[in-house]
Order: structure tokens, then C-alpha cells, then sequence
């Protein structure tokens, strides 16, 4: 394996064509080349691009470095203020050790159906803006994942930021992660909501899921049950039976297919009446 | 009796060599020119080994030896049966069976190695179900044993029958444990160096660094047992795990075919699929009961996943049996016994032996009895404990007993009557009892020497004052060698820091049979001390005649000898071994009492037994079946407690070692294959998972313990299971968790269950 450390942006992007794999924190790729899970012709340390490691407010969004840690996340006002479910998915992300290292950039490019911090990037209308020697373009997050660890980045493309936008302090929001332990677990589910109410009207509505399908996505079809409508009981039962319905889970194991289904309603109801101060079925 | 250091809390001896990174593990042992060992495992649950080639890997650089069923006799080894072999021979019967070795210079040589052997194998049906095994048609692991059964029993005692018939109540419940590993922190690993006169020094991690040369490595090398020296590397962790390890005899058969010294060390996902996990078992249970909650008579029947080879999987069988029939007084009992071949990873003994599983489907039984019965849980056991004094149904002696008193303070710390009341909603109590061997005399018998099960001692003070202790007994991590240390320190009046008690080693060290069945406080801290004893004598008489004082006048205190009437005469015991020329010595053996069972598992296995009582109290997510453990109250009886320190993380430890293991752990085998092999994938508790623990010890003062002390570590964590599994039945009005771990989706199934 070839392995080069770039000392500029402008010299990763020179190393890479041709496709090359940047590494940041390595908390994935290391691994995966130790165990054979990866073949890396060329690899491209990026982790000491100081300028791509930054988390700042920009013409009303937030843009997050590509060298951001998941510690970054926890540490920032902003992500806490405007980003709070994928504050409260930081919190849950493995443990200190690897959320010193891991890179928020690293955790989209894994591509793994289970990332932590995707569904909350989903429900903020994540936008990554990718770079190659040809130039830079943009891309939805909703678009990125093409399948099962594919994303639609080019070999030669490098992630420098993601782009997600404001949440509102009277935004309604909610996440969690369903997992087998309190810490360095894969999720079995990881569910990020949020409403924007005008009075009691919910005019925009996300609801995103991760690890009941090949890649995260957003519940279009659950969301569409509360948009433009004064929520009550009957409209979160819908878009919890939608949510369950768009789920295509497998069995592994850490859980059946058939339980991470079901578990698609349960939390999305559960978040929903969350999110908007109702009370729940059971205590919770 | 007042004591000096018996009793008080004291960090463990080599604390800080270990912090501070000092200490020398197996991985870190290096040896000149030693080569680089690695194994060939079979990637089928089943196959016949149609050829082997290895003449490729022969002929790369750097590559030493290959060993495999062509250039290796066939001696079969085993310690219940002889139905394993060095490498594979006509069938391959597990993933990650040995199918060859090599020794080459190095890692990447010898994986390169490893690539070039070419094995043509016929894959066969996979024996993956144990029920299914046992089907006159079913595929055999063996071929010469008919059934797929390793071992079985039935064994009938006091009117069963009559006591079901006249019973007011019955009740028969049915459990399944899995599959899980020891998870120790340091991968299996061990080196091997032969001598030119045919000799070989063996080290690593090792439980039992005697008896691992008379049942492995002696016959499957046809070498005599004296033909080892094994050393014991400081534990990294084996809990079970580390008495019969392969790793040795790859190591010993590479150097010896080599000519050079060996290291073979496994990586972590190589222990997961190769070593000796907690063996599976089905539990079916019936019980017959008076309507005050007397218990009139059992039945029994386990069917236990023996895996590919069997290793002390019968006796394992026989733990699961019968064990929890003499914690309570139990007048009649029926049980029987299947042990079966299957496919799998060979199943072996973890911290319990077969206690936990067997305590986990009783203890649960228990409180759908106590429910039945409209009985408070805590007052059913309280009414049918054993009690000192009393002989069991199968024959065990109670000689020390405080489980009552544990259970009495579980109840009153937890505020269990009023917690009781509450219930439901999602939050609970639960409670489970065990009773523990301290030491079992069968394993003398099968692995040892004879039927005395004894360990041996000598305590050698120096000219310094220094105090060495040798013992044949093994710390596996447990702290056996700072109980030795506190032991002999209390007899001998030298204080603590002056001893030192070196890694066993059957080069120069008395015979011990090692770290297993919680015997070495107990068997081991009896002979050290009696070695101390004899060594106090030895420097007393030592120190009369330089002292001219009559040593009946004369004590040890803070490491001098001091005249009992004339304080200001005193010599330092260093002093005292000067003039006398040599190093002073004291030497101690210890027989365990008890009794080999006989054919019908009859007899008094162990000198005395331990007991502990583990209270939870647990919240359940009604709706995804997340359990949180709120926190953990137990009451452990080790007789008396030698080291608190020490003490408390044994029981600490068993706790959360006990709930990740009920909790999140599984190799989870699917069709032979396992999932959970790697650290990704197969989950062990962290500390953020480690609940508050409150506890406390009853000591019953054992009459044949070193200062009244018993084992303490398996006691610490065969009740854990049943305890949560309780709670969430309390938590949840009836969800009955019947097969492990207790995953958030399984607890959701049962609380279903409960509701129909």
C-alpha cells in the first residue's frame, strides 16, 4: 500500500487521482485493512489539514469540517444549539476514546447502514460538498448512499464539509439508538426526528432511520402523515405504521429483521410524542 | 481471632508491576531466535479430509516446519475421553479445528505459509441441534459413537415418584443457556523451546501448569510428563478458559520439530473460535412441593451441547446436575443427564462449571414456584435452605453454611418487601441463591495424581528477610498468590511487603493441581499455610540458638524475632537466617477432605462449600424490551475473607462478568458457523454498562479453612443471571426470560407471552 500525508488540500486532491482512500481518523479504514476487509492500492493521510477541521455558522447553515471529530460535535455550542439530535448522537457514538479520532467526514464514507450520525445529518437536509482535481460540486446526503457501503462518491473525490441546516429553537426534535450496550455498540436502530411547527400546524416534518435497510434514509411516506397537519394521535399512529411499513431490515446478530421492524414503529411514535410534549403509551 | 492482616483490605501483591506496565505476559516474552507459530483451522463445521498438501509451504522461505496428520502420529488425548487429536485426521469438526501448523520466521512468512497448504475437503452435513444429533438418522461426529452421545446419566434417589404423587403443587419449567466465552483481556498464547536432550520448556498463561503436561501434552507428544517444564506466564485473564490449551501443544510441537524455540500466539478472533467456550445447555425442570413451599422432590433433564470434542465436558454435565440440589434441602430427586456431539466450537468450563446455567434455569424455577405458591420468593428459599451440619440428598457435608444470613441482607438493603409490593410497571426485584464447591475431589481422580487432590508449599526467607513463597497452585488473576502472601505473612509475622510469590513452575516448585473449582484459597492457603508455620518454627529455633533464648519464649513481630518477656532483645529475621548459615525453609501439603463421587454420583465432593445470594432490581422498556439493571446487591459466604480488597473485586467482577454474560454476550453459532467472533460483534459489559453494587460478606468461619476461609470466586457470579432474569419477571408481571442472553428482543417476546 502506498501511503502519502498531504501538507495542503490542493496536494490530497493531486494524490488522489487516480482514486486514492483519505484517512482521517482511521477508526474504520484502519481496521479494515488490518483484517482483510479492504484493499488499498493508495492511501491519503489527510488528518493534519488543520483547515478542514472546523465547525462553523455559514450564511444561515452550519458547515462541518470533514476533519471534525465526533468530540468536536460534543464540544461546539452551535451543534448543540441548532444540531441537537446529532448532538445527542455524538453522545452515543462508540466511547472517548474513538470519538476523539473519528471523523464526522469518516462516518458518511464508511457507508455502514447502521452510522450513528447519519440520521440526524438526514433530518437537517445534510448537503456534503465533495472536491477532486476537476473541480467541486455538492451532493444531498439523501443522495449519497447508492447501496449496502456504496456511496456515490468518486474515487477521487474528498469530502470537506457537510453542510446541514439550522434547526430552530422552537423546532421539535428527538433521537435515539437502540443498542445491545451503553457503549462502542453498532445500533440494532438509530431513529432523528424533527417537526417545525406554525402555531399548531406541523408545516415540515423529518423522520429518519438507520440500520432497517440497506442505507439510512428518510420515512418520506411517515413524514408525509404529519406535514400540514395539526398532529394528534391518529396522524403518529399512521406515520409510526408508515415508518414500520418502509423499513427493509435483515436478521443479524444483534437482532431479527422482524424485531427491528416492529421497533421502527415503536420509536417513531415514541419520538414523535416526544418531540411534541405528548404523553406516551408506557412510561418511558 | 484478632488478626494482623487476615481480613483487612490490601492491594493485590504485584499491583504495581502491573500498572505500571512492568510485568512480563506471554506476548512479551521473547526467546532468541525463537520462530513464529501459526494454525491451519478448518473452515467447515463438518468435513472429511480427503489430502492435505503442504509440500508448497515446505518450499517457501523461511518457513521452518509445517506439521499436520501426515508427518504426526495418532495419539488421541482427552481428559474424559481420548476423542481429540493434534491435528485433524480423517474428518475435520469444527470451525477453526487444527488442521495444520507451521513455524516460519516470522508472521507474514508463516501466514504466507498458511495460504500455500492445500486441503481437499468433502463437506458433510453440519450436526448443529442437539436433539436433532441424537436422531437415529443424524450425520455422527464421531463415527464410532453411536447416538452423537458423549456421556450420559440417570441417576434416581429418594422416592421421586411417591413425592410427585403426593405433592400439593407441581411445576416444570424449561431453559436454554448459550454459548459464551470467557472474554479474558489477554489472548491465548504460549511459547515452547525444545533442548537437545529431547527436553521441552513450555510457558503461557496456564490454569494448571502441572496436570496440562500428564493429560495433553504427555500423550499427545508420547513424551513422558517429566519430559516438560511448564512455566506460568503472569495471567492476562483466563476464568476457566486456560486449563486445557491447545496453544501449548502447537507450541511444543513446533519446537520440537523445529529444533528451535516457538512462539505461538493466538490473535483474539483466533480465541474466539478456538478455544473453550461456556457449554450450552437445555434445562428441563420439575418440582414438587408442599403448600407451605416445603420442596418435596425434582426432576431433572439436561441435555448439554458438548460441541466437537469433550474435554471436562462430562463433569461439566454432572456440575449442571446436580449442583443446586444442595443448596436447599431437597429430599428426593431424579435426574438425567445427555452430553452431545455436535458440530461446534468443543463447549468447556467457565468461571462456575456448569453452576451458573444450572443456577440460572433453577433459580428461575424457583420464583415461578414462589409465584405459584403465592409465596414471597426470599421466604421460599429462606424455608428450604441447607443448613451446617447438614448432608445433603447426593451425599455433601455442610460444614460452614451462611446463605440465609446473605439472603436476609439482600432483603433488607434492597427494601425488598416494599420493592415486592410495588412491582409491575416496568420496574422490579429479583433475588438468587448458590451453593459453590471449594475444590472437587473428581478432578483429582481424572486430571491429578490420585484421589487426595492436594497442594503443596514452601516458604523460603532469606538472609534479607525476604520471604519467597512456592506453591504448584496457579494465580489465574484471581489473586491467589497475594492470599498466599497475606496467609504466610499472618502466620510468620513478616510484613506483607517483604514477599514474593513467583509464577508457578514445575521446574523447581512443589506439586499443585491449580486454579480451578475456587480450590486454591481454600487447598492452596492451607498448604502455604502450613509451610508458613513450619518455616516460623524453623527461624524461631533458628534464632534460640543465636539469641540463647528458648524459642517457646520468643515471637516474630514486624519481621523480628523479639523475646516475649525482653522486647528490647530482638533480632531481624534476616539476621537470624545469616547466622544460621542457609536460607530458611518451611514446608506444607494439604489433602482436601471429601470424597470421589461414586457410580451413582454419590459423595462429598469438596472439603466444604461457599454461598452467595445476588439481589437486582432492574427497568424494562415495555416496548422495546431494553433492560436496565439498576443495581445489584449481594451477600457472598467465603467462609472468611482474606484479602477484602481482593474480595470485593472478585465479587465486583463475578457481578458484572455474570450480567454481561446474561445480558449481551454469544458466539452465537448458526449452522456451525459463529457470528459473535469478534470483539465487534460479540458484546462484553463496559463500565458504562456496570450497575451501583452494594455488598457485603457473611463470614460462617469454616472450620477447615485457612483462618475460615472458602473460594469466593464462582460464588461471585452463578446467581447474577437468575437474579435479573427475576427482576424483569417481577418488572414486567410474568415475562419469563427462558432462553439467554436476555436480549431486548427476547424480553419483548416474553413479556408477549405473559400477556396471552
Amino acid at each position: 500500500m502506498e501511503f502519502l500525508r498531504a501538507a495542503s488540500v490542493d496536494e490530497a486532491l493531486a494524490a488522489a487521482q487516480g482514486g486514492a482512500a483519505f484517512v482521517a481518523g482511521g477508526t474504520n479504514l484502519v481496521p479494515d485493512v488490518l483484517f482483510g476487509r479492504k484493499k488499498i492500492a493508495r492511501a491519503v493521510d489527510i488528518s493534519r489539514l488543520d483547515e478542514l477541521r472546523f465547525i462553523e455558522e455559514a450564511d444561515g447553515k452550519i458547515r462541518i469540517g470533514a476533519l471534525a471529530t465526533v468530540t468536536d460535535l460534543l464540544e461546539s455550542e452551535l451543534i448543540r444549539a441548532a444540531a441537537s439530535p446529532l448532538y445527542e448522537s455524538a453522545l452515543e457514538f462508540a466511547g472517548p476514546l474513538v470519538r476523539n479520532r473519528a471523523s464526522v467526514a469518516g462516518n458518511l464514507m464508511d457507508a455502514s447502514p447502521a452510522a450513528d450520525l447519519v440520521p440526524p445529518l438526514l433530518v437537517q437536509d445534510a448537503v456534503v460538498e465533495l472536491a477532486s482535481a476537476e473541480g467541486e460540486r455538492s451532493l444531498p446526503l439523501s443522495e449519497f448512499f447508492l447501496d449496502y457501503r456504496k456511496t456515490a462518491v468518486r474515487p477521487e473525490e474528498l469530502m470537506k464539509a457537510i453542510v446541514i441546516e439550522l434547526l430552530k429553537t422552537d423546532d421539535r426534535c428527538a433521537y435515539y439508538k437502540l443498542q445491545l450496550r451503553r457503549a462502542m455498540a453498532i445500533a440494532v436502530l438509530g431513529v432523528a426526528v424533527v417537526l417545525r411547527m406554525e402555531k399548531s400546524v406541523c408545516v415540515e416534518a423529518a423522520i429518519s432511520l438507520g440500520a432497517v435497510a440497506a442505507v439510512p434514509y428518510r420515512a418520506q411516506a411517515a413524514e408525509a402523515c404529519l406535514r400540514g397537519k395539526e398532529v394528534g394521535e391518529a396522524d403518529i399512529e399512521a406515520a409510526a405504521a408508515a415508518a414500520e411499513d418502509s423499513a427493509r431490515p435483515i436478521d443479524d446478530v444483534r437482532a431479527s429483521a422482524a424485531y427491528r421492524k416492529k421497533m421502527c414503529g415503536v420509536l417513531v411514535r415514541r419520538l414523535l410524542k416526544k418531540a411534541l410534549g405528548m404523553p406516551q403509551t408506557v412510561a418511558v | 481471632m484478632s488478626t494482623r492482616v487476615v481480613g483487612r483490605p490490601h492491594p493485590i501483591i504485584d499491583a504495581v508491576e502491573k500498572v505500571s506496565g512492568a510485568t512480563i505476559f506471554i506476548n512479551d516474552l521473547e526467546l532468541p531466535g525463537a520462530l513464529t507459530g501459526m494454525a491451519l483451522r478448518s473452515p467447515h463445521p463438518h468435513a472429511r479430509i480427503l489430502n492435505v498438501d503442504t509440500s508448497d509451504a515446505e518450499r517457501l522461505a523461511g518457513v521452518a516446519v509445517v506439521l499436520s496428520k501426515n508427518n504426526t502420529p495418532d495419539a488421541p488425548f482427552g481428559i474424559n475421553h481420548k476423542d481429540e487429536a493434534a491435528f485433524c485426521r480423517e474428518k475435520a469438526r469444527y470451525v477453526g479445528d487444527e488442521i495444520a501448523a507451521v513455524a516460519a520466521v516470522d508472521e507474514e512468512t508463516a501466514r504466507e505459509a498458511l495460504s500455500l497448504i492445500r486441503v481437499e475437503y468433502e463437506v458433510l452435513p453440519t450436526v448443529a441441534d442437539p436433539f436433532a444429533a441424537q436422531e437415529p438418522d443424524a450425520p455422527l461426529v464421531h463415527d464410532s459413537v453411536a447416538g452423537n452421545i458423549a456421556n450420559e446419566f440417570h441417576i434416581k434417589r429418594g422416592g421421586v415418584d411417591e413425592a410427585f404423587h403426593a405433592a400439593d403443587a407441581a411445576f416444570a419449567d424449561d431453559f436454554h443457556t448459550h454459548l459464551a466465552h470467557q472474554a479474558y483481556i489477554e489472548p491465548t498464547g504460549c511459547a515452547a523451546q525444545w533442548h537437545s536432550d529431547g527436553k521441552i520448556s513450555v510457558w503461557g498463561c496456564l490454569q494448571s501448569v502441572f496436570l496440562i503436561r500428564t493429560f495433553m501434552l504427555g500423550p499427545a507428544m508420547g513424551m513422558s510428563p517429566d519430559d516438560f517444564r511448564v512455566t506460568q506466564t503472569k495471567p492476562g485473564g483466563a476464568f476457566g478458559g486456560k486449563l486445557d490449551v491447545k496453544a501449548a501443544l502447537m507450541a511444543a510441537m513446533l519446537s520440537r520439530a523445529a529444533e528451535k524455540p516457538v512462539r505461538f500466539m493466538m490473535s483474539l478472533e483466533e480465541d474466539l473460535i478456538a478455544m473453550r467456550p461456556r457449554m450450552p445447555v437445555h434445562i428441563s425442570l420439575e418440582s414438587a412441593w408442599k403448600r407451605d413451599g416445603t420442596l418435596a422432590g425434582k426432576r431433572v433433564r439436561i441435555v448439554a451441547e458438548n460441541g466437537a470434542y469433550s474435554s471436562l465436558s462430562p463433569a461439566i454435565m454432572s456440575s449442571i446436575a446436580l449442583r443446586t440440589d444442595n443448596l436447599y434441602k431437597t429430599p428426593a430427586a431424579e435426574i438425567q443427564g445427555k452430553l452431545v456431539y455436535t458440530n461446534i466450537i468443543p463447549s468447556g468450563q467457565m468461571r462456575g462449571f456448569g453452576n451458573v446455567q444450572a443456577t440460572y434455569a433453577w433459580e428461575s424455577h424457583l420464583d415461578n414456584v414462589a409465584d405459584g405458591l403465592g409465596l414471597d420468593p426470599a421466604d421460599l428459599r429462606l424455608k428450604n435452605y441447607t443448613e451446617k451440619g447438614d448432608v445433603s440428598l447426593h451425599g455433601w457435608k455442610i460444614a460452614s453454611c451462611a446463605v440465609a444470613d446473605a439472603t436476609r441482607y439482600v432483603v433488607e438493603e434492597m427494601d425488598w418487601k416494599a420493592k415486592r409490593a410495588r412491582g409491575g410497571k416496568g420496574r422490579g426485584v429479583g433475588l438468587a441463591s448458590c451453593i459453590h464447591v471449594s475444590g472437587n475431589k473428581g478432578f483429582s481422580v481424572e486430571l491429578g495424581p490420585d484421589d487426595t487432590d492436594p497442594s503443596s508449599g514452601v516458604v523460603r526467607v532469606d538472609e534479607e528477610g525476604k520471604v519467597e513463597i512456592w506453591s504448584g497452585e496457579s494465580d489465574l488473576g484471581q489473586g491467589a498468590t497475594s492470599v498466599m502472601a497475606y496467609i504466610a505473612s499472618e502466620v510468620m509475622g513478616i510484613p506483607v511487603d517483604r514477599f514474593k510469590v513467583p509464577p508457578t513452575d514445575t521446574g523447581y516448585m512443589p506439586f499443585g493441581m491449580g486454579a480451578f473449582a475456587s480450590r486454591i484459597t481454600l487447598i492452596g492457603g492451607n498448604a502455604v499455610k502450613l509451610a508458613a508455620e513450619d518455616a516460623r518454627r524453623n527461624l524461631l529455633d533458628a534464632a534460640a540458638e543465636s539469641m540463647e533464648i528458648p524459642a517457646d519464649e520468643l515471637e516474630i513481630v514486624e519481621g523480628e524475632v523479639r523475646a516475649k518477656a525482653l522486647p528490647e532483645r530482638k533480632m531481624a529475621v534476616g539476621e537470624v537466617v545469616r547466622r544460621a548459615g542457609s536460607v530458611i525453609e518451611g514446608e506444607g501439603k494439604w489433602l482436601a477432605g471429601g470424597d470421589v463421587l461414586d457410580k451413582e454420583k454419590y459423595g462429598n465432593p469438596s472439603t466444604t462449600y461457599s454461598f452467595s445470594t445476588h439481589g437486582a432490581e432492574v427497568e424494562v422498556d415495555m416496548e422495546t424490551g431494553v433492560v436496565t439493571v439498576l443495581g445489584i446487591c449481594c451477600g457472598h459466604d467465603p467462609g472468611r475473607v482474606i484479602n477484602r480488597l481482593g474480595a470485593e473485586g472478585q465479587v465486583e467482577g463475578g457481578v458484572v462478568q455474570g450480567m454481561s454474560f446474561a445480558m449481551m454476550e454469544g458466539l452465537a453459532p448458526l449452522e456451525g458457523h459463529l457470528r459473535g467472533k469478534n470483539f465487534h460483534d460479540y458484546l462484553i459489559a463496559t463500565s458504562m454498562d456496570a450497575p451501583p453494587i452494594e455488598h457485603d460478606f457473611f463470614e460462617s468461619m469454616d472450620p477447615y479453612g485457612p483462618y475460615g476461609a472458602k473460594g469466593l470466586a464462582e460464588v461471585a457470579i452463578n446467581p447474577i443471571t437468575a437474579a435479573i432474569c427475576n427482576a424483569i419477571y417481577h418488572a414486567t408481571g410474568g415475562a419469563r426470560i427462558r432462553t439467554l442472553p436476555v436480549s431486548p428482543e427476547r424480553v419483548l417476546e416474553a413479556i408477549e407471552e405473559a400477556r396471552m
